[in-house]
């Protein structure tokens, strides 16, 4: 089945990337761009497979075309299959470059050089390209080699020792946190292409997994250095509000948030839980007060959440001018009204995997709408597409780059 | 302009009027690669002023880290957006500015005579980023919230401890204010975006930030495995065989097992102990259902060493293991300081403290800490007089009417 572009769109109309990723973290930074319009060429080969591709979620189906993951990570993209262990391969990648803005890899530091595909290569032929690196630790550096997932890079960034229960042992965050990196790079390619808007000038980009975590906990650095105390893990409490916390609700792990800021929203809640009595208990008189009781607090709010469903707790307090809300699972969040309204999800039809829903861009725009979810590109689906019409290669040339494997 | 002949956004204006950490965050990421932010504070201040940490734990509205941290590189002008004077000097500070981020409840703006419309009319170029708890459409978009009712509604938190092998507990939230850096981060790629379009076309336009969705957007992978399969994720069912957090000598280590050669590497490094080469450990299978005791065999051995000796025994052989750091050992981490990850913020007094740079190394272009965070009000001559040019005697009447 052979692809064609999309029409151009939004506002990165006529960037072009050259995209290298694969697994999780990359493809999506590059994949947030595309949301923007910019027309994203993903390079496979058959000869190493993006592991992603074959892993297929869905039971009984098979193919490296078909996996649910692969598509959440390269909606809107195209695929262009190429050898890039043979000289003519990367030949061909560096024509693709030629006409690119960006290039993004997030292979292990050295690899692009190794494939001949370093910024000092890409640059000669597009003396303007925006090239990001994206890795674990960062292509320089003692640890610039260290091997890892998700955990462990976030581990390795801080967020364990400040995540979870004080009483327990340091949390792990799965793979949303790859995703978290993918938004860093997608930041950070934005910032690029405004500056190569004004100026005309490329650059290259080394983003550390590590450090674009470490950048969201600051601040806590900060209160080690300017209290000599070291900042310890607080499951949902936070400095400065109570109640604060998740507490269990009616049904099959149904939990409810509620957090309290103002006295007046102390006062709302103890009237709309039906316990003005609350008010009036010396624990709980002001804000300095319901920090130091927290746990009796916590104990309260959690007798009076469980004969609740997460939704009607939060629709009582809600009410009141409480903040609630459930805990959304993956399930809830489908099915929630106000995403719905939103447009969060979309309903595409992908030529293998059949009718799914995918999840959106997580912004709006007012002028240029983010793309609706265009579905994955079948494995070198658009090949054609790139070495006929994007490089005018001619079809007998086509075919003996076929033939030769060059073009797998 | 010298100094900032190598920022990414030189002569970019942005407009904050934002607090604590995610509209703050937005306008940071923009004034580290060189763009001019003026920050509207209500008269008493950012809370964040408030907040803290304080140096030995002396609250001073001009000395708080989180601060700091969010509003180094920014100029500050109070503004009393209650009052009629106050919305007109906002207004002519949008229509000299690129970007607006803001994080006011919907219509809140609007209530005060600034809607998007006006705004855009009288700045056509203008960006305008809100960053709202729900966004502004929809059935929750009044809703009351705090950072942690918008994380747990986002999904995320469904999956936090994840891996645990309890359901007992409730989910967890990100590190301290974690969530509200994702939701500027989204804001300010978001609004670098509009600024790219703005650029070329001349036209600005409204960028609606949701906390809920800039959230959300992590679990992507999730929506998909729930069509897949129609299952719930939890955090529990996250755990597998092949990873887990056990105790060493001074802390916690995370090891990975994900397949057999995994596995291998790190049963040499511990000496490839008899019960590691039993059948019960052969395979992914027998892993996964021995899983227990091979982890209590795991923290056997991890407990007689250091991370820092794990960690540079394990990553020496491949082994993708990781160690938990702490604030402490960050801010001494070889790799960190090898790299110029930290720079360095003053407070008033002069004195230095550690922050991150900014989440990745440009080559041309990089983020730079040019100034300290303003003290309250610090730009308000200025601003008002210098770019509005009301004169030093108008200034003083703002400042006796409670307008500034």
């Amino acid at each position: 089945m052979q692809g064609n572009r999309l029409p151009a769109h939004g506002a990165l109309s006529g960037v072009r990337i050259a995209d290298f990723t694969w697994l999780a973290a990359g493809p999506y930074g590059t994949q947030l761009l595309s949301f923007l319009g910019a027309e994203v060429i993903r390079f496979e080969s058959r000869k190493r497979m993006d592991s992603y591709r074959r892993t297929s979620t869905t039971p009984g189906v098979e193919g490296r075309s078909r996996s649910l993951l692969f598509n959440d990570v390269n909606l809107n993209k195209m695929s262009v299959t190429v050898d890039l262990s043979t000289p003519e391969g990367i030949a061909l990648a560096l024509d693709v470059v030629r006409v690119s803005d960006v290039v993004a890899d997030n292979f292990s530091p050295g690899v692009m050089q190794r494939l001949g595909l370093g910024y000092d290569r890409l640059r000669r032929v597009r003396p303007d390209i925006i090239v990001i690196a994206s890795s674990s630790c960062g292509s320089d550096g003692p640890e610039s080699r260290s091997v890892g997932y998700a955990p462990t890079f976030s581990a390795l960034a801080g967020w364990g020792h400040l995540m979870g229960f004080p009483d327990m042992p340091p949390a792990e965050s799965g793979r949303n946190t790859d995703l978290r990196v993918g938004a860093a790079s997608a930041f950070a390619l934005l910032a690029a292409l405004n500056y190569r808007a004004s100026t005309g000038r490329g650059q290259s980009i080394d983003l550390s997994a590590r450090e674009a975590l470490t950048c969201s906990i600051g601040d806590m650095l900060l209160e080690s250095q300017m209290t000599g105390r070291t900042p310890m893990r607080q499951a949902n409490r936070t400095p400065g509000l109570a109640p604060h916390g998740v507490y269990r609700c009616k049904g099959e792990d149904a939990w409810v948030t509620i957090a309290v800021g103002s006295d007046e929203e102390w006062a709302a809640l103890c009237a709309a839980t039906g316990h003005p009595d609350w008010r009036d208990d010396s624990r709980f008189l002001d804000v300095y007060e319901r920090c130091r009781h927290q746990d009796e607090l916590d104990s309260l709010m959690a007798e009076w959440t469980l004969p609740h469903t997460p939704a009607e707790a939060s629709d009582l307090l809600q009410k009141a001018g409480v903040a609630a809300m459930p805990c959304l699972s993956n399930r809830d969040l489908l099915q929630d009204r106000h995403l719905r309204f939103r447009g969060s999800f979309s309903d595409i039809e992908h030529s293998q995997l059949g009718p799914i829903t995918v999840m959106g861009a997580p912004w709006k725009f007012s002028d240029t709408p983010v793309r609706t979810p265009a579905p994955s590109p079948l494995v070198g689906q658009h090949t054609g597409w790139a070495l006929a019409d994007l490089l005018g290669r001619r079809p007998e040339e086509i075919a003996r780059l076929t033939e030769a494997n060059i073009l797998y | 302009m010298g100094a900032e002949a190598h920022a990414a956004l030189p002569g970019v204006r942005v407009l904050e009027y934002g607090q604590l950490v995610a509209a703050p965050y937005a306008s940071k990421l923009l004034a580290d690669l060189g763009a001019d932010v003026i920050k509207v504070e209500d008269p008493d201040g950012d809370p964040a002023r408030k907040h803290g940490p304080f140096p030995d734990d002396r609250p001073d509205p001009e000395y708080s880290g989180l601060f700091m941290y969010l509003n180094a590189n920014k100029s500050s002008v109070t503004l009393n957006m209650g009052s009629v004077e106050g919305r007109r000097l906002f207004t002519e500070l949008a229509a000299r500015s690129d970007v607006l981020i803001e994080d006011t409840p919907p219509s809140q703006l609007a209530s005060w005579g600034l809607d998007f419309a006006m705004l855009k009319g009288r700045n056509p170029r203008l960006v305008i980023v809100s960053i709202t708890p729900f966004g502004q459409t929809g059935p929750y978009a009044h809703y009351k919230a705090h950072a942690l009712t918008t994380f747990h509604a986002g999904g995320e938190g469904m999956l936090l401890p994840n891996g645990a092998d309890y359901m007992t507990r409730p989910p967890v939230s990100l590190p301290g204010f974690a969530h509200d850096y994702d939701c500027g981060l989204a804001a300010a790629l978001a609004g670098l975006a509009a600024l790219y379009h703005a650029r070329a076309t001349g036209h600005g336009q409204h960028v609606d930030i949701s906390k809920q969705e800039a959230g959300m957007a992590f679990t992507r992978q999730e929506i998909s495995d729930f069509v897949a399969t129609g299952e719930v994720s939890n955090r529990a069912n996250a755990l597998s065989y092949h990873r887990g957090v056990v105790p060493c000598k001074d802390g916690y280590v995370t090891v990975h097992f994900i397949n057999d050669k995994e596995w291998q590497v790190f049963a040499e490094m511990m000496g490839n102990p008899a019960w590691a080469k039993s059948d019960k450990f052969k395979d992914v299978a027998s892993r996964q259902e021995n899983a227990v005791e091979m982890m209590r065999g795991v923290a056997a051995w991890t407990l007689q060493y250091t991370k820092l000796d794990i960690y540079s025994r394990a990553q020496a052989i491949h082994s993708p293991t990781g160690i938990h750091l702490t604030p402490e050992e960050l801010l001494t981490s070889p790799q960190y300081v090898a790299r110029g990850f930290f720079v360095d913020v003053t407070d008033p007094s002069g004195r230095a403290w550690r922050v991150p740079r900014g989440p990745c190394e440009f080559s041309e272009t990089p983020f730079a800490v040019r100034r300290p965070a303003p003290r309250l009000g610090e730009h308000n001559h200025e601003v008002l007089c210098g770019q509005l040019g009301a004169s030093p005697e108008e200034l003083t009447g703002l400042r006796q009417t409670g307008v500034v």
